[in-house]
C-alpha cells in the first residue's frame, strides 16, 4: 500500500536527503506512538521514544543502503526501546503475555479518518455510560495520566478502592463493547496514516 | 476477586513490588480465568490508551520537537566533515607554503593559511567530577556509560548526556555523594539528574549535585549559567543555590544567569514559578518575568522576551539592542577567546542580531562589522575591538 512511498524514503535517506525524513516522519510517526502506548505509562515517554527512534534511524542508516523494510524496522526499534525503558523504570511487564494480547490482533488493514472518528465516538461514548464513580476513576487515569494515589485523595476514596473500580471499569467496558469493534479499532491504529 | 483486581490495577500502572509480581505472574500461569482477566482489562487498557494518544498528538508540535533534537545529529556530523575539510585545506596550505620557497609570491599563499586557522565553535564537552576527586571526561562522542571509582554505574547518551537514576536502594541515612560537572569555556553539556530534570550547562559552568535525591529538598549548587527543566513534585521542593541566593522553583523551566564577569545574578521564568531570594528578601516570578540582582544587591524585576535568555538552549546567540561588551563575554565564552576594546566607545554599542552558534567566530564577528564601523582584529586567541579605519563617528561620543 505505502510501498512506493517506502521506497522513495529509502532511496532519499540513501542520498543523505532530510526531506526524506520528514516523509518518513509523517508516514509513521503518528502511528508508532498509538502502537508503543501499550508497552507504556506516560504519553510524554512515547514520543520521546519514537523521536529518539527516529533519530539514532538516521544517524546509523543515512548515506546507507537500506534493505528491508522501514516499517518493520521502525516498529521492531520502537518495541525494544519501549520495553527498555519499562525495564529501566523497574516496572514489571509481562512481556510473554504481552505479546499473546498483541498476537491475537495481527491481523492488518486500512480504515478512513471517518471511520476512525465513529469508532471514538462509540468507545468514549461506552465509556460515559459507566458507573459514575467507576467512570471518574477511567477517566483520571486515561484522559490525565494522573495516579491512583492522587485519584484517591481527590475522590477521598481509598488507594484500594480506587485500584478496583479501575479495573472493574475496563473488564465492564470490555464486556459491553462489541467485540467486533475492537478488532476494527485495532486495524485503524496500528496502521500508518496517509 | 476484589485482591486481583487490585493486583491487575496495579499492574497496570506499573507500580507492583517484585513479590506481588511474582504472585500475579503465578496466578495469571495457572488459573484460566485469571489469564482471561489479564488479557481483557489489559486489552481495553491498551485501546483506551491507544485512541487517547492520538487525540493529544499533534504532528507540527512533534515535528518541531523532534527537528531539535535531530539538527543536534545534524550540526555534529557536519561538524566532523568540517574538521576533515579545514585539514586539507591546512594540509593544501602546507604544501603550497613550501612551494612558495620554490618560487611562488607568497602573498597567495596567505588567505588560505589564515581560512585554516578560523576560531571553531564550541562543543559538547565536560568534565565530571566524584566525590573522591577522580574526573572522568564527558562529550558527544562518548556514550559508553559512566563507572565511578565507587562502583556506581551511570547511563550515558549519546544524545541526552548522563542520565542519573533514582535507583531502588532508597536507604535514608546513607550518605549519597554529590557529583560536579564543570564546563570549561567553549564547552556546553547538558544531562538529566536523578529526578527526572533535565539540565543545560552554558560555557564557563559549574554545578554540583548528589547523585540521588534523598532529603524533603532537591537542592543543586550553580555557578555560571544554567537552563532547567524541572521534574514536578510538590513533595520535593526544588532549590538552586546561587552563592548566598537560592531560587526555589515550584515548577517547571526557567534560566539562571551568574557569572562572576557579568556581576549580576540574572534569573528568567519560561514556564511555572519559581520564588528568588537574597538577602534584601523575596520576589515571586511569574513566566515572562526576569529578575536581576546586581553588584550593589539591588533588585530589578522587568516582563522580558524569554527566548533572547535561553536560546542558547537551541544553539542560538540572540541578541537585542544588547551593548557589544556583553555580547562579547558571551563570544569569548564559547570560542574561548579573549576580547579587548581598543575602540572603547563601542563598549555599550547595542546591537541586534540573531547567529548560530555553530559557526566560526570570524563569521559571528563579520555579521556584527556590516552593522557598524566596528573591525576585529583577530591574533592568536585575543580579539581587538577598533574602529574600521574610514569610519564615520557614530558612536563615538561628544566632546
Amino acid at each position: 500500500m505505502d510501498e512506493k512511498l517506502e521506497k522513495d524514503i529509502i532511496r532519499l535517506l540513501e542520498r543523505g536527503d532530510e526531506r526524506g525524513m520528514k516523509l518518513l516522519f509523517q508516514l509513521y510517526y503518528k502511528a508508532l506512538c498509538v502502537y508503543c502506548m501499550r508497552y507504556l505509562l506516560s504519553y510524554e515517554d512515547a514520543e520521546d521514544i519514537v523521536q529518539n527512534v527516529f533519530v539514532s534511524f538516521w544517524e546509523k542508516k543515512q548515506g546507507q543502503v537500506f534493505v528491508g523494510s522501514l516499517q518493520a524496522y521502525l516498529y521492531g526499534a520502537v518495541t525494544k526501546a519501549a520495553l527498555k525503558n519499562m525495564r529501566d523504570r523497574g516496572k514489571r511487564f509481562f512481556s510473554e503475555f504481552e505479546l499473546q494480547i498483541e498476537n491475537s490482533w495481527e491481523k492488518i488493514g486500512q480504515e478512513s479518518e471517518e471511520q476512525r472518528e465513529k469508532l471514538r465516538i462509540y468507545l468514549w461514548g461506552a465509556v460515559d455510560r459507566l458507573p459514575t464513580n467507576p467512570q471518574k476513576v477511567l477517566k483520571e487515569v486515561i484522559l490525565n495520566n494522573k495516579s491512583y494515589k492522587l485519584i484517591a485523595e481527590e475522590m477521598g476514596v481509598s488507594v484500594s478502592t480506587v485500584k478496583t473500580h479501575y479495573a472493574r471499569a475496563l473488564r465492564h467496558l470490555r464486556k459491553t463493547v462489541d467485540p467486533e469493534m475492537f478488532r476494527l479499532w485495532l486495524l485503524c491504529v496500528i496502521l500508518p496514516q496517509k | 476477586m476484589e485482591n486481583i483486581y487490585r493486583l491487575l490495577a496495579a499492574y497496570c500502572a506499573g507500580s507492583l513490588s517484585e513479590e506481588e509480581a511474582a504472585a500475579l505472574r503465578k496466578r495469571i500461569e495457572t488459573e484460566p480465568e485469571v489469564h482471561q482477566l489479564f488479557d481483557e482489562i489489559r486489552q481495553t487498557e491498551i485501546l483506551l490508551k491507544e485512541a487517547r494518544m492520538q487525540e493529544r498528538m499533534s504532528e507540527e508540535r512533534a515535528w518541531s520537537v523532534f527537528q531539535a533534537k535531530w539538527k543536534l545529529v545534524v550540526r555534529r556530523k557536519h561538524r566532523r566533515i568540517r574538521y576533515y575539510a579545514w585539514g586539507s585545506v591546512a594540509a593544501v596550505a602546507v604544501i603550497l607554503w613550501c612551494i612558495s620557497f620554490l618560487g611562488f609570491p607568497r602573498e597567495e599563499v596567505l588567505p588560505i593559511a589564515q581560512q585554516s586557522a578560523d576560531i571553531q565553535p564550541g562543543c559538547l564537552r565536560a568534565t565530571l567530577l566524584l566525590a573522591d576527586g577522580e574526573q572522568i571526561p564527558l562529550g558527544a562522542a562518548s556514550a559508553a556509560p559512566v563507572m565511578t571509582s565507587a562502583g556506581t554505574v551511570i547511563a550515558n547518551d549519546s544524545l541526552l548526556g548522563l542520565q542519573y537514576q533514582q535507583g531502588n536502594g532508597q536507604m535514608m541515612n546513607e550518605e549519597v555523594p554529590y557529583h560536579t560537572i564543570v564546563v570549561p569555556k567553549g564547552g556546553e553539556y547538558h544531562f538529566t539528574l536523578s529526578d527526572g530534570s533535565r539540565i543545560w550547562l552554558n560555557s564557563a559552568s559549574e554545578l554540583r549535585f548528589p547523585t540521588r535525591f534523598t532529603g524533603a529538598i532537591r537542592e543543586i549548587y550553580v555557578q555560571g549559567e544554567i537552563f532547567c527543566e524541572v521534574a514536578e513534585d510538590k513533595k520535593h521542593p526544588f532549590i538552586v543555590h546561587v552563592g548566598e541566593r537560592a531560587i526555589r522553583v515550584l515548577g517547571t523551566a526557567f534560566n539562571v544567569s551568574a557569572y562572576p564577569d557579568e556581576q549580576q545574578l540574572v534569573t528568567t521564568l519560561i514556564r511555572g514559578a519559581v520564588e528568588f531570594s537574597y538577602e534584601g528578601g523575596c520576589v515571586s516570578l511569574e513566566p515572562g518575568d526576569q529578575t536581576i540582582l546586581d553588584a550593589a544587591g539591588q533588585i530589578h524585576r522587568q516582563k522580558v522576551d524569554v527566548s533572547l535568555y535561553t536560546s542558547w538552549v537551541k544553539g542560538i546567540f540572540e541578541f537585542d539592542e544588547m551593548p557589544l561588551e556583553e555580547i562579547v563575554r558571551q563570544l569569548a565564552r564559547w570560542y574561548d577567546v579573549q576580547f579587548c576594546f581598543e575602540a572603547e566607545e563601542f563598549r555599550s554599542h547595542p546591537f541586534t542580531g540573531f547567529a548560530s552558534r555553530d559557526q566560526t567566530l570570524e563569521k559571528v564577528l563579520a555579521m556584527i562589522e556590516k552593522t557598524t564601523d566596528v573591525k576585529f582584529d583577530i591574533s592568536g586567541r585575543n580579539v581587538n575591538v577598533k574602529r574600521t579605519e574610514d569610519g564615520a563617528n557614530i558612536s563615538r561620543p561628544d566632546y
